[in-house]
C-alpha cells in the first residue's frame, strides 16, 4: 500500500504540450527554489500548521495553483525547483499539479521524483497520497534520478512504512554550448528528532560532492528543514505550539517536532564553506529577517530561514532574492538568485 | 452380471448424491436462491451468517461479528423452481453511518478526515437470484439487483474511502442508484472440497466513476456432517475510482460453522 524505492532510480521526465522558444546564448541564468506546500497556500492543513483540515477542494487547489503559476510566470526562473508538488493525492483533489504546473507555466521540461508515494494512507482520512520533488526547466533534461535519503528511525515501524521517503532530485540541464550543467533538489525532513536530518544534508553535500569533483557545474537547493549558521533564534517550540499542547515544561523540553533546531547550528558549515550559498553568512548575519523563507503560522509573517541555492560556480553578486511578498501562496517563499556563465 | 451392473450404478448413484450433499446447496449457501433448513444458524468469521427463519425464508448479514458497526441484514425469500431454474429474491438494509463516523478519526484507523458529517444514511437493496444446477455436483447462479439510499443530509464528495471494498460499498450513498450483477458457480472437486467461482459487477449514476467489479476464486472445505465450512483464495477487484482505475489482488478467506 505504500511504495519503497531502491538507492538510486530513474525520475520521470515530462515535456509541455507546445514547447516554447528559448535563447540559444545567455550569460546568466535565474534559478529559484519553492516548496509549494501541495497547493494548499495558507490555508489550515492538519499537518503543520495546526488546522483541521485534511483535504482540500478542487476549487482551493485551483486556486493557490493559480497563484502559484502566477508567481512564477511574474518571477521567471530558467530553472525551477519544487518541493511538495502533488501528483495523485486525495488531500488535494487529485490535481496532477506536475502537469499543471508545467503546462501553465512557459517551462518546456521537467522531471519529479517521489518524496511520498502511499495508495491509500489509513491515517487521519489522508487515503492515497503521491508528493514529489520538480525540477523545470526551459532546456531538456536528461540523467534524471532519484536518490532515497535516510528513512526516520524514531517512528514505529507502521507509521514509518506510509509515511514519506524524503529523497533528493537531480539532473543535467542540457544548456546550449554547456554540456556539465546539473541541478539537484533536495527535501529533508521537516519533522526528525533523529538524525536522519542530519544524514539527508551529508547526502546532499556528498552528491554535491561528486558533481564537482566530475568537473560539473551545478545549482541546488531546496527545504532544507534547518536553519543557516549563526541564526539568533533557533527555537520555535512555544511560537508553533498548537491549541492543547505544551512544552518546554522542564528544562530540557520537550520539545515540538521540527521547530528546536538548536542542536543543528554547525550541520550547513561544511556545505556553506566548501560551496556558494545565495545568501552569504555575512550578509544575513547583517540583516536575517530579510531572508526568512518559512513559518508555520498562516496569519504570521516569516520567522526562519529554511531554503537555499549553492552552486559551485558564481552566483551574481546582489542577485538573491527572498520573495517575502508571496506571502498567500505557500508557507515558504520562494528563493531565487542568478548564476553567471560567462567563462 | 447384471446384478453386479446394478451394484456398481446403485453405489454411483450413492456417491452422487453425497457429492450433491457436500456440495451444500442448503447449507452455507451464500449468493444461491437455495435457503437453508428452518432454525438452521450458521455463524460466519470473515464470512456470512444466516439464519433459517423458514424453510423457504433466510435471514442473513455478511458482518454479524460488527453488526453494531455495520448494520446489514439480508432476507431471502426461495420462490420454488421451474424447469430446473431455482428462483429466489434478496432484499436487503444497510446502515454505514456507524463505521463511517468511527472511522472519521484522527490519527491511525481514520479512514475518512474527521472534518466531515457524516449523516444519516440507509441504503435499500433488492436482487433475484436463479439457480440452475448444469451437472450434479455444480450450482451456477445469476443475481441482478438494485439499490438505492436515503440520506438524511449531505454527505461530501470528498469523504469516501477510495479503497477497494470499501468504495463500491459505500458508493451508493454518494451516487445512486446502483445496479449489480453477478454470477456464481460452485461445486464439488472430491466428497468434502470444492470450488467457489464469482464475478459481481456494480453500476453507479451521475458519475465517471461508475463501474467496479469483483471476482473471487476459492477452494472449499465442508465438513462431513455440515456443520463447518472454510474457504480459501483470492479476490481480485478492480474499480473506476477517483483517482485512477485500478486493479487490486486480495486474499480471500471465509469461515463458517453451524451453532
Amino acid at each position: 500500500m505504500a511504495t519503497g524505492f531502491n538507492d538510486i532510480e530513474d525520475a520521470q521526465y515530462y515535456s509541455a504540450s507546445t514547447i516554447k522558444y528559448v535563447p540559444d546564448t545567455f550569460t546568466s541564468l535565474k534559478v529559484m527554489t519553492w516548496n509549494i506546500r501541495f497547493g494548499a497556500g495558507r490555508l489550515p492543513w492538519f499537518g503543520d500548521a495546526c488546522g483541521s483540515r485534511v483535504v482540500f477542494t478542487e476549487n482551493e487547489i485551483y486556486t493557490n495553483l493559480s497563484d502559484i503559476v502566477n508567481r512564477i510566470n511574474l518571477l521567471k526562473p530558467d530553472i525551477l525547483l519544487l518541493q511538495e508538488v502533488d501528483l495523485n493525492s486525495k488531500r488535494s483533489a487529485y490535481i496532477d499539479q506536475v502537469r499543471w504546473i508545467l503546462n501553465h507555466t512557459y517551462f518546456n521540461y521537467a522531471v519529479s521524483a517521489f518524496q511520498w508515494k502511499a495508495q491509500f494512507i489509513p491515517s487521519d482520512g489522508l487515503g492515497r497520497l503521491e508528493e514529489t520533488n520538480m525540477i523545470l526547466s526551459r532546456w531538456s533534461l536528461t540523467d534524471a534520478h532519484r536518490i532515497q535519503l535516510a528513512l526516520r528511525n524514531d517512528q514505529d515501524g507502521l507509521t514509518r512504512y506510509f509515511y514519506e521517503r524524503c529523497c533528493m532530485l537531480n539532473c543535467k540541464v542540457n544548456l546550449p554550448h554547456n554540456n556539465n550543467f546539473y541541478a539537484v533538489n533536495i527535501h529533508t525532513s521537516a519533522f526528525a528528532t533523529d538524525d536522519s536530518k542530519y544524514k539527508h544534508i551529508v547526502s546532499f553535500e556528498k552528491e554535491l560532492d561528486r558533481i564537482n569533483n566530475l568537473g560539473g557545474i551545478f545549482v541546488a537547493g531546496g527545504d532544507l528543514n534547518t536553519l543557516p549558521p549563526n541564526t539568533d533564534t533557533t527555537d520555535f517550540c512555544m511560537q508553533d505550539m498548537c491549541p492543547g499542547e505544551s512544552f518546554h515544561t522542564s528544562n530540557s523540553g520537550p520539545h515540538k517536532e521540527g521547530s528546536n533546531y538548536a542542536p543543528e547550528q554547525n550541520w550547513l558549515n561544511s556545505l556553506y564553506t566548501k560551496y556558494k550559498p545565495a545568501v552569504t553568512t555575512n550578509d544575513y548575519i547583517m540583516n536575517q529577517y530579510k531572508y526568512f523563507s518559512h513559518t508555520d503560522r498562516p496569519t504570521h509573517f516569516w520567522d526562519r530561514t529554511l531554503d537555499y541555492l549553492f552552486t559551485n560556480k558564481s552566483w551574481i553578486s546582489n542577485s538573491e532574492v527572498t520573495h517575502q511578498e508571496a506571502f498567500s501562496e505557500s508557507d515558504h517563499c520562494p528563493v531565487s538568485v542568478s548564476i553567471s556563465l560567462s567563462k | 452380471m447384471k446384478k453386479y451392473i446394478l451394484i456398481i450404478l446403485m453405489n454411483l448413484s450413492i456417491l452422487s448424491l453425497n457429492a450433491q450433499d457436500s456440495l451444500s446447496y442448503k447449507y452455507f449457501n451464500g449468493v444461491t436462491a437455495f435457503t437453508m433448513p428452518k432454525h438452521r444458524f450458521e455463524l460466519g468469521l470473515l464470512d456470512e451468517s444466516s439464519y433459517g427463519l423458514k424453510d423457504d425464508l433466510q435471514l442473513s448479514t455478511p458482518h454479524l461479528l460488527v453488526c453494531y458497526l455495520l448494520p446489514n441484514f439480508q432476507i431471502k425469500k426461495y420462490w420454488g423452481s421451474y424447469h430446473g431454474f431455482y428462483f429466489a429474491s434478496k432484499h436487503g438494509i444497510f446502515y454505514p453511518s456507524i463505521f463511517m463516523r468511527t472511522v472519521a478519526t484522527k490519527g491511525t484507523g481514520g479512514l475518512i478526515s474527521p472534518e466531515y458529517k457524516i449523516p444519516d444514511m440507509l441504503a435499500i437493496n433488492n436482487q433475484i437470484l436463479v439457480s440452475y444446477l448444469p451437472f450434479s455436483k455444480a450450482i451456477l447462479t445469476l443475481n441482478a439487483g438494485f439499490k438505492f439510499a436515503i440520506n438524511s443530509g449531505e454527505l461530501d464528495p470528498q469523504s469516501t474511502i477510495d479503497f477497494p471494498i470499501f468504495y463500491p460499498r459505500l458508493a451508493v450513498f454518494y451516487n445512486q442508484p446502483e445496479l449489480d450483477a453477478g454470477i456464481d458457480f460452485r461445486g464439488t472437486i472430491i466428497k468434502r472440497f470444492g470450488w467457489q467461482f464469482s464475478v459481481d459487477n456494480y453500476w453507479f449514476s451521475n458519475t465517471d466513476f461508475n463501474y467496479f467489479m469483483e471476482h473471487n476464486l476459492g477452494l472449499t472445505y465442508t465438513s462431513k456432517k455440515q456443520t463447518c465450512r472454510i474457504e480459501l483464495g483470492y479476490k481480485l477487484c478492480y474499480g473506476k475510482y477517483i483517482p485512477g482505475n485500478q486493479w487490486h489482488l486480495l486474499p480471500l478467506a471465509g469461515f463458517a460453522f453451524k451453532l
